[in-house]
């Protein structure tokens, strides 16, 4: 601040006649809106860590409910088409697999050996064969006995076989290409 | 080696203007009236002054500016510890928001002294006040003995209104009226003398 001079107070009294006096009471009460709206600028930042807040705890809320709610039921499972067919005798194979480590393969002309980092490969040997065979209905049926299921016509020397139980069909249904 | 006592004195009361500027400033960004209202009753008279000053004593377009000024210092108020930034601060705002005015008003009716346009510190005193005074020691000169007289009694050696009233054989009332009258003249001499 600086050093009041002799002169100050009368220069003070000499420039702050009534009309400045007025003007000063005047621009004051419009400092104080200003200042009122400043604090409530600041207030209103304030609320938005608050509102972020709530938010957080509604949308948590929301998920917890949304747990407790039970999973729309699944509908009936569908059924699986299986197309049969005789294949050809020469594409019919039986097939034979072993271990062997890969330390003691010996490579022989009429053999072909997979090679593998594992330690122990499965070698499958394949060898043609003659034999072509085809399953009834019923033998179909049988070879699932005890396991609800049923063999259902759809048409155009269509079938479809049917599992009751989902795990079942998800236990067969890979092996018969379904 | 210890400070001499006069210069540690002045080195504290130094240190407690910092502190002191440093919370009024503080408080008026958070919004504080009390801390705004301390704050108005000492720079609104050296605000207006200092207008008037590189204005060239316009005081019209000065009083037109004044709310502007205070809105934006009130508006961009921060936390300031040395008193001389602040001022510097304070009449930088204070000279844009006239320019500011008086442009917006198309107030083209009388030229603006090249101080008003100049930055703080760059042709201009550091304290317009000086050169009020100044002015203001030259009008007193001026001024016929009666007034004179009347001035120095009441602010050179502190008399009373009725002191002064009883020594001129009059009422307490009247002496205030004449020394109204001797401040307003002082103060039209002063713009006048003001003027580019």
């Amino acid at each position: 601040m600086k050093q009041r001079s002799e002169l100050e107070p009368l220069l003070e009294d000499v420039f702050l006649d009534e009309r400045v006096e007025s003007l000063k009471a005047s621009i004051r009460s419009a400092c104080m809106a200003e200042l009122s709206g400043k604090r409530g600028h600041r207030f209103r930042w304030w609320l938005v860590p608050a509102a972020a807040a709530v938010l957080l705890v509604a949308l948590r809320v929301f998920v917890i409910l949304e747990g407790e709610i039970p999973a729309p039921v699944q509908p009936d499972t569908p059924s699986y088409y299986v197309f049969t067919r005789p294949l050809d005798s020469g594409r019919l194979v039986t097939t034979s697999s072993s271990a062997v480590e890969p330390h003691r393969v010996h490579a022989r002309s009429d053999r072909h050996f997979l090679v593998s980092r594992q330690e122990v490969v499965d070698v499958v040997r394949t060898e043609p064969t003659g034999r072509i065979g085809t399953l009834t209905d019923e033998e179909m049926l049988a070879l699932f006995a005890g396991i609800p299921c049923a063999l259902i016509e759809k048409g155009d020397n269509r079938k479809a076989l049917i599992f009751i139980h989902a795990e079942d069909e998800s236990r067969f249904m890979p092996k018969l290409g379904g | 080696m210890r400070e001499p006592g006069p210069a540690r004195a002045r080195a504290r009361s130094g240190q407690q203007e910092k502190a002191a500027l440093r919370d009024m400033t503080s408080k008026i960004a958070r919004g504080d009236e009390a801390a705004f209202n301390g704050f108005y009753e000492i720079y609104f008279s050296r605000i207006l002054r200092y207008l008037l000053v590189v204005s060239g004593g316009w005081e019209e377009a000065v009083h037109d500016a004044m709310q502007e000024s205070m809105i934006r210092i009130l508006r961009n108020m921060k936390p300031f510890d040395d008193p001389g930034a602040f001022w510097n601060w304070l009449r930088r705002v204070a000279r844009t928001a006239f320019i500011d005015q008086v442009r917006k008003e198309r107030r083209f009716d009388r030229p603006l002294p090249r101080s008003v346009f100049e930055k703080s510190g760059e042709g201009e005193a550091d304290d317009p006040d000086a050169e009020l005074e100044a002015l203001l020691a030259s009008c007193l000169e001026d001024l016929d003995s009666a007034e004179r007289n009347l001035i120095e009694g009441k602010y050179r050696m502190g008399k009373s209104y009725e002191d002064l009233a009883r020594e001129l054989e009059t009422t307490p009332k009247a002496v205030e009226s004449r020394l109204a009258r001797t401040r307003k003249k002082l103060k039209t001499m002063i713009l006048e003398r003001l003027k580019p």
